[in-house]
């Protein structure tokens, strides 16, 4: 027990210091737009099995931010991708063929790796049971269809700032 | 001398004329399906709610999934059941005193804790040794109880359901994740409504990855090409068809929705019968209108539920057999309802046509065959015109039908994902009848046979899961 | 008996026929779907096109784009239309505030509208359905398209019906709104499910209609429906909370007189009296708790009463739950189980009381009776064990 708690206390210090670096990555990307391959960029995962949902989530989000945008319609597809590039920002619908969005956040936040990746669920229920399941899977924001484009960029806004 | 000919005179135009009258009927139910079917997909949009769902007053839905051992697929099967569109579900996995280990799989995987759930035993059913919750999920109740058949768990499910609709599947049926909502259609379009199934397909043969369906093929197996086609033709467009005429006999047990109560009050699935999904429908008939009391059984022509059909040649065997049984077992338990005015369409129509060319037709099938061979092998009794006509209505007419319940389906649905796939089910539709019928007729009136004999048993199936 | 040339006629007839048949569906197929194949790369590039113009206008990004010029973008051909629509409605449903208001703008503007006008006075069921569900999203409907519609939504065909029905509801004109729904109320074949939708519809949800909505949903209780519709009017307004119309349900369920056709009616009334918390219905709701009327009555009585709380209310619960049947009791159990520890203290009371009325058993009088009186007691037991682990691990959870 004691020797996991000490882990952990590790992998915690390795994750700010990996924060720390994410910040300048970041900023060294604004400041050197050229050098941009060089740096990959942060990801942001939009994971939807609706076409269009992705596509409006998508163009939403980088009309607004300078991050890569990987959109995904599995549910087990998302997990791999996930598991492989560790995005900054995961938008989850929970209706997803393969695997459900509360499953996917189970093991995002199940997973070590994903500390600093914030996780907001899209979902066009919006029946408190729902919501509350989600925020005790302590998913980050949670945002129901349909929503106002301006009030979805700025609570991804604010998770980005508080990311960062 | 005269005699004889004009028995066999007779004998012949029996055969003749019953294979005509048989294939004229299915030719007319597939062509009057196809136009019920392209309005009902047509005008399906009017009756989409969305309203509805905003308000409480929809109805809620159990799904009770019987399980023995199924542990091979019980999970896949559970998570792809969580996964459904319908604002408000719960599933019942009734774990039917399996041997190898389900209910372990169960416990381990949806961290289950032995919860008691306060219930009464409207319909009987084996002893239940405990019941289980899941703290994650609330939505998930398994029941462990002693074995005693499908039935039996089914009916287990029914008394602990809290729901106004219960939903009957089997633990290895594939459903499409907007089932519910497409099924509480017939619930909305029809007032009334007791009992609805929908269309089930062939899942061999198509593309799963991660979870979903991603290409829709026919099968590579022969026996499984084989049973694609007679699915469209008799459980596709067949069932549309008895549905057009408010009466349908048969709602797949791989997937039904019913109206609780109903069920409670007619006694529930009944356990000593090999037939249970038929029987219960037949019962539900009887039952309301020997009361008087309005009702409806409806068939969406929706594709909905996907299943895996036995690929050999002894599942495939044993399971028509089992269905024979099935269907002789529920005809003859409610054979009073057989030409009884009171019974109305049912008693006076459909009991009779599923009495004596669903049942007695592959006996006379047989005699066909059999009389054939006799024809062609006695140079006394060979009769050119009769072969030749024979030939026309039963192995020709009979292709006929097949292949045009395939351009049916073709201009309905377009369900299969490439070009090849329509020509390698139109020449199954060739095959079907040369061969499968016959071979399938045997099967059926063994099935009938055991089952004046009294044999019960459903006979082995071997399934390959899902994971491939 | 047969005829030779006719059997050998009608064999190579039908062989004829069942060749012809085959390459007609391998012709048939391999033509529709190239032409599939044709229209779902084109619906693509359709919609990759319109969706970022659309998206554009919605936003009002610069340049600042007008409906009239996304709109000539789009050719004359039905299908387009239709792609149109279809992607506007989509987005819709997605999308809320300003740009949805804008996206509305779009579906209502004029070349749409005269597009499903024409649908709507075609003679095809099918054009007349799509074309209600048009008008659906619409408002300020023309008072020639109202009229269609007020036709059409006395068709014989129940879906036709109920679309015009529900496009209706966006008429300007109250009368019309109200006039419609009652109209397809009266219908025989209306389920119950197309009633909780259309109600839902017909209640805007804005407050200042508030008031009239509720007086025509009292209003439509006095008219001549079937009783299993009213059910779903009365539980809507329950469900709805129009605390305004207690007192009418209160009178209401007073007056009426108990039939199996009503049975559902008087639950839902019953129900909805719990919902709008009108206490003042207590003593008459008590009445139908105790044994004679049918279970689900009964239920909802207990429901209700449960609701309103109180301990008159919650002693008259315990003193029934020995001697009613199993619904009702698991019913009453898990009502005591809801709300404030007060309950459970009652509860546990109940219990102590039943157990000294247990040992105060004269033991040799040992019938049937009794047993089963024991039974039913330790069934009581079990429920409240059962309920009260649900309640503990509920407030773990």
């Amino acid at each position: 027990m004691y020797q996991r708690q000490n882990s952990e206390a590790v992998m915690n210090k390795i994750s700010s210091y990996r924060k720390l670096a994410g910040i300048a990555n970041s900023s060294a990307d604004k400041s050197t737009g050229t050098l941009q391959s060089s740096t990959p960029k942060q990801k942001i995962l939009i994971v939807d099995d609706d076409d269009l949902s992705r596509k409006l989530i998508s163009r939403l989000v980088s009309k607004e931010f300078d991050y890569e945008i990987v959109s995904k319609s599995n549910g087990i597809e998302a997990l791999e991708y996930a598991q492989e590039h560790v995005p900054l920002l995961i938008i989850l619908d929970l209706m997803l063929p393969g695997m459900n969005g509360f499953e996917i956040l189970k093991k995002v936040r199940g997973d070590q790796k994903f500390e600093q990746t914030k996780v907001v669920l899209v979902s066009a229920k919006s029946r408190s049971e729902d919501i509350e399941h989600g925020f005790d899977l302590t998913a980050d924001e949670y945002i129901t269809k349909p929503f106002q484009p301006k009030e979805f960029a700025a609570r991804i806004r604010k998770l980005l700032i508080k990311a960062a | 001398m005269l005699d004889s000919f004009s028995l066999f005179n007779f004998i012949e135009q029996f055969i003749i004329g019953y294979f005509f009258t048989i294939n004229t009927v299915y030719l007319a139910l597939i062509v009057g399906a196809l136009i019920y079917v392209r309005k009902q997909l047509l005008h399906s949009r009017s009756v989409e709610a969305d309203a509805l769902f905003k308000t409480e007053l929809f109805k809620s839905i159990s799904i009770l999934v019987p399980a023995y051992n199924e542990a091979d697929n019980i999970i896949e099967s559970v998570e792809s059941l969580l996964k459904l569109e319908y604002p408000e579900y719960q599933i019942i996995i009734v774990n039917d005193g399996s041997t190898d280990g389900t209910l372990q799989k169960l416990i381990d995987h949806f961290n289950l804790t032995k919860t008691d759930i306060y219930f009464e035993e409207q319909i009987k059913h084996e002893h239940i040794r405990n019941t289980y919750r899941s703290p994650d999920n609330p939505f998930i109740t398994v029941v462990d109880k002693e074995n005693g058949g499908k039935a039996d768990a089914l009916n287990a499910g029914i008394n602990i359901a809290e729901t106004e609709l219960i939903c009957s599947i089997d633990a290895d049926s594939i459903l499409e994740q907007n089932v519910l909502k497409k099924l509480i259609q017939t619930f909305i379009e029809h007032k009334n409504t007791v009992a609805a199934g929908g269309v089930v397909r062939v899942i061999n043969g198509c593309k799963i990855k991660n979870r979903e369906i991603k290409e829709i093929h026919v099968p590579k197996n022969f026996w499984a090409r084989l049973q694609s086609v007679e699915y469209i033709r008799a459980f596709l467009f067949g069932r549309v068809g008895w549905d057009y005429f408010k009466s349908l006999l048969i709602v797949s047990g791989a997937f039904g929705i019913f109206d609780r109560q109903a069920v409670i009050k007619v006694g529930g699935y009944l356990t000593n019968t090999v037939g249970e999904d038929i029987e219960l429908i037949v019962r539900l008939h009887s039952y309301h209108l020997r009361n008087n009391e309005d009702y409806q059984i409806r068939f969406l022509p929706e594709p909905i539920c996907w299943t895996e059909v036995p690929t050999d040649y002894t599942s495939l065997r044993n399971q028509r057999n089992r269905w024979h049984r099935g269907l002789a077992d529920s005809l003859w338990r409610h054979k009073y309802m057989l030409f009884n005015p009171s019974y109305k369409h049912i008693g006076m129509f459909v009991m009779p046509f599923f009495l004596f060319f669903e049942l007695l037709g592959p006996i006379v099938n047989l005699l066909g065959y059999a009389y054939l061979i006799i024809v062609l092998s006695l140079p006394n009794l060979f009769n050119l015109t009769f072969i030749l006509l024979f030939l026309a209505v039963s192995f020709i007419y009979g292709m006929i039908v097949s292949l045009i319940a395939v351009l049916a389906e073709e201009i309905a649905f377009k369900t299969y994902s490439s070009f090849k796939d329509v020509a390698i089910l139109s020449l199954y539709s060739f095959l079907e009848n040369l061969g499968y019928r016959q071979i399938h007729s045997w099967w059926q009136t063994k099935g009938l046979i055991d089952f004046f004999k009294g044999k019960k048993s459903w006979g082995k199936m071997i399934r390959k899961g899902f994971n491939e | 008996m047969f005829d030779f040339n006719i059997a050998l006629q009608s064999l190579i007839g039908l062989t004829v026929f069942l060749t012809l048949l085959f390459f007609f569906l391998l012709g048939y197929t391999f033509w529709t779907r190239k032409k599939q194949q044709y229209w779902e790369r084109y619906e693509q590039k359709f919609r990759n096109y319109f969706f970022s113009l659309i998206l554009d206008y919605a936003e009002q990004s610069d340049p600042k784009l007008n409906a009239d010029e996304i709109i000539k973008k789009i050719s004359k051909r039905t299908k387009d239309y239709s792609f149109f629509i279809k992607l506007l409605n989509e987005l819709d449903d997605i999308l809320d505030g300003t740009e949805r208001e804008r996206l509305n703008d779009l579906i209502k503007h004029p070349t749409f509208a005269s597009f499903y006008q024409k649908k709507l006075f075609q003679f095809s069921t099918d054009s007349k359905i799509y074309a209600c569900i048009y008008f659906q999203k619409r408002a300020h409907l023309e008072s020639r398209i109202l009229a269609k519609l007020i036709t059409v939504s006395k068709s014989k065909n129940l879906k036709l019906a109920f679309a015009a029905t529900k496009a209706l509801q966006s008429a300007d004109d109250w009368t019309i709104r109200k006039s419609a729904l009652l109209r397809f109320l009266k219908r025989k074949d209306t389920s119950e499910l197309m009633v909780a939708e259309l109600l839902h519809v017909f209640d805007s949800g804005l407050a200042e209609e508030r008031e009239r909505v509720g007086e025509a949903l009292k209003d439509l209780l006095l008219k001549k429906i079937d009783p299993y519709i009213k059910n779903v009017i009365v539980r809507y307004m329950g469900y709805q909370k129009f605390y305004e119309c207690s007192k009418f349900l209160y009178q209401y369920l007073k007056r009426i007189h108990y039939s199996p056709e009503k049975a559902s009616f008087i639950r839902g009334l019953i129900i909805a009296l719990g919902e709008l918390h009108y206490t003042e219905a207590s003593e008459l709701i008590k009445t139908y708790c105790g044994k004679g009327s049918n279970i689900p009555i009964r239920l909802a009585a207990v429901k209700t009463l449960s609701t309103f709380g109180g301990k008159e209310n919650m002693t008259l619960l315990l003193d029934h739950l020995s001697k009613v049947e199993f619904p009702i009791r698991k019913a009453i159990i898990y009502e005591f189980m809801t709300g404030d520890n007060n309950r459970i203290t009652l509860l546990i009371s109940f219990v102590r009381k039943t157990l000294q009325s247990i040992k105060n058993i004269d033991k040799s009088n040992y019938d049937d009776q009794l047993n089963s009186y024991l039974d039913k007691i330790l069934d009581i037991t079990s429920g409240i064990k059962i309920a009260l682990n649900h309640r503990l691990s509920k407030t773990y959870a």
